[in-house]
């Protein structure tokens, strides 16, 4: 049965593999050339990865994930198949498990070789700034390394082979899947992932972020009345303190005018140490959700009407 | 009995697809499934088929083969003879192989090279004919207990359509197969079928043996003006300006004074209770009732 799920897909899984590996190789050799690239070669690179990155997980979970059930019943061959002695519920698994296997494969691998060739590469600094080789915790570095990648790809994965059977149509759920792991990402890294590990608060009356903060996730940061860590009802954090305005010269003259008017810069923030902590919360959360949208594809498709 | 079938109903949309069908079939049985368009021969033959749950009623395929479990049993072919275009053909023997407890590679290797279908040839690349005799072939090397083949004779040449009925029985003696098979080609079924099931409008109007049907039905000519005769259950009647054509349903000792009594063939037996179904669907539209329903 393995083999049918196999060879029934090899086509385009097969496409998926290499085009895998074709990445890896290419990320192999180039950390093995000595030649170093030059800045622009670099910008490049650099945008490309990040984009690779944020948005291969989706794609190749998709492209495994909704054809899965969907070309089955696109084409009538679901008739065939689920009148074999195989149950619905073993071959449903056993294809999900098939398709599993070549999403979860080769982007882990993908994701170890990106990490490891930038570890490799000698990067110019300016472009490490803001790029997703420093293992940050802010958003874009956050999502471009580390196992989350991994659980998003299989998020997709599940998210694809759900739609596929429910729509019966492998486009319609490649694009509804694609709208709806966009927006689940989205939401989750804005309204979960600050959440996923306690911030830690820095508060001073000058108004400058430490130094090393610059590769922390800063949450909210602002101006409030000495005491509070958070607005006031029906006030809002205020990004400079007016009364301060000619106060400006230096640090030491804007630290007197705040503690004078009794306000004190605060800035909430995921530091760059809880990097591990958050990609185990958030890969938590979507290899449950993706265990849970495998479920209900079974279910779909056992109890579907053929 | 291989097939006890009790109740059977499906409600598509709020219409009826299927209405309380009861019948059996003993084991050899190969029964014609008979019925227009839409009335209910797909759904019945793809509940048979494990792909669609009942919504209400039963059925059971029973006498277990030795050593089988119950889904082997029975062996479906669709009306679309659903098969991967891009596997060759002996990838979709494996198929077979790998997606059943008992299966026969050798009688299928068999049959497809008496057919003369080369194994690597893509099944996309495949005839209409040729296509069909693969999607049999994944049933015949089950050895189905309960052979189901929906339109089993569409889209093949007569050639083609004798090579199948021979198989077919061939199948029946061999394993001692029951089959349902349904069809539009009335003609064709008289030669090998013993069993009738006429569906219309989702209800079975007919279940039976053939020779018991035929014997229980008459066909009555006489002139317009005789009188319609009271102990028999008029199925249709066809007039001409001066000759009115009958058949009932009727006990076989009753005799017809005035009327030229004779067994029907099943064509005419067929065709009189589709004819019926037909009046009795537009007499339900008139009242707003309907009782047929799309098959799919």
């Amino acid at each position: 049965m393995t083999w049918v799920a196999w060879r029934v897909h090899r086509g385009l899984l097969l496409v998926v593999l290499v085009g895998l590996v074709a990445s890896c190789t290419f990320l192999a050799i180039d950390a093995a050339s000595s030649t170093p690239h030059v800045l622009d070669e670099w910008r490049t690179i650099s945008y490309l990865s990040v984009a690779g990155m944020l948005t291969l997980p989706c794609l190749v979970g998709l492209a495994v994930g909704a054809p899965l059930v969907a070309t089955d019943l696109q084409h009538a061959t679901h008739r065939l198949v689920w009148s074999q002695d195989v149950t619905r519920l073993r071959w449903a698994l056993i294809k999900l498990a098939v398709g599993t296997a070549v999403v979860l494969a080769p982007m882990a691998g993908l994701t170890l070789l990106v990490g490891w060739w930038a570890t490799r590469v000698p990067i110019p600094h300016s472009i490490v700034v803001g790029g997703f080789y420093g293992r940050g915790v802010a958003p874009v570095a956050f999502d471009t390394t580390g196992p989350v990648i991994v659980a998003y790809a299989l998020f997709a994965f599940a998210i694809g082979a759900l739609l596929g059977a429910v729509v019966a149509r492998p486009g319609w759920a490649f694009a509804l899947g694609a709208a709806v792991v966009t927006v689940v990402r989205v939401l989750v890294q804005t309204a979960v992932r600050p959440h996923l590990a306690t911030p830690e608060v820095l508060s001073n009356l000058t108004g400058s972020a430490p130094v090393g903060l610059g590769s922390a996730w800063i949450l909210r940061e602002g101006w409030l009345p000495t005491g509070r860590l958070s607005p006031a009802a029906g006030s809002t954090w205020s990004p400079f303190p007016d009364q301060c305005l000619s106060a400006t010269q230096s640090d030491a003259t804007l630290a007197r005018c705040a503690l004078r008017t009794h306000v004190h810069f605060v800035a909430i923030f995921q530091p760059a140490s809880h990097y591990w902590a958050l990609q185990a919360g958030e890969s938590a959360i979507f290899v449950g959700a993706s265990v849970l949208l495998a479920a209900l594809s079974v279910l779909v498709v056992v109890r579907r009407s053929a | 009995m291989v097939l006890t079938v009790s109740g059977l109903s499906k409600r598509y949309r709020g219409r009826w697809a299927l209405q309380h069908c009861s019948f059996e079939l003993s084991p050899g049985a190969i029964a014609a499934l008979v019925g227009p368009n839409g009335a209910g021969k797909s759904t019945l033959l793809r509940i048979l088929a494990g792909l669609i749950r009942p919504d209400a009623g039963n059925f059971a395929v029973t006498g277990a083969a030795p050593g089988g479990t119950r889904s082997s049993q029975v062996a479906y072919l669709d009306q679309d003879r659903p098969l991967y275009g891009n596997l060759s053909v002996s990838e979709t023997l494996r198929l077979g192989r790998a997606m059943n407890h008992d299966w026969d590679q050798r009688r299928a290797v068999e049959h497809l090279e008496r057919l003369g279908i080369d194994q690597h040839q893509k099944v996309g690349t495949l005839s209409g004919g040729q296509r069909a005799e693969v999607a049999l072939t994944l049933c015949l090397a089950k050895h189905p207990r309960l052979l189901l083949l929906d339109e089993p004779f569409a889209g093949l040449d007569p050639l083609a359509r004798g090579d199948l009925a021979r198989v077919l029985l061939q199948s029946v003696v061999e394993d001692g197969t029951t089959v349902v098979l349904s069809s539009h080609v009335v003609a064709e079924l008289a030669d090998f079928c013993d069993h009738l099931l006429l569906l219309t409008g989702g209800k079975m109007r007919l279940a039976g043996e053939i020779d018991r049907l035929l014997a229980r039905h008459r066909l009555l000519v006489g002139s317009v003006s005789s009188p319609l005769p009271t102990r028999a259950r008029i199925v249709s009647r066809t007039a001409s300006s001066r000759q009115l054509t009958l058949l009932v349903d009727a006990d076989p000792l009753v005799c017809f004074q005035g009327w030229e009594a004779a067994m029907p063939s099943l064509g005419e037996l067929i065709i009189a209770y589709l004819r019926d179904a037909a009046a009795c669907s537009d007499e339900h539209r008139a009242g707003a009732l309907s009782g047929s329903a799309e098959a799919r």
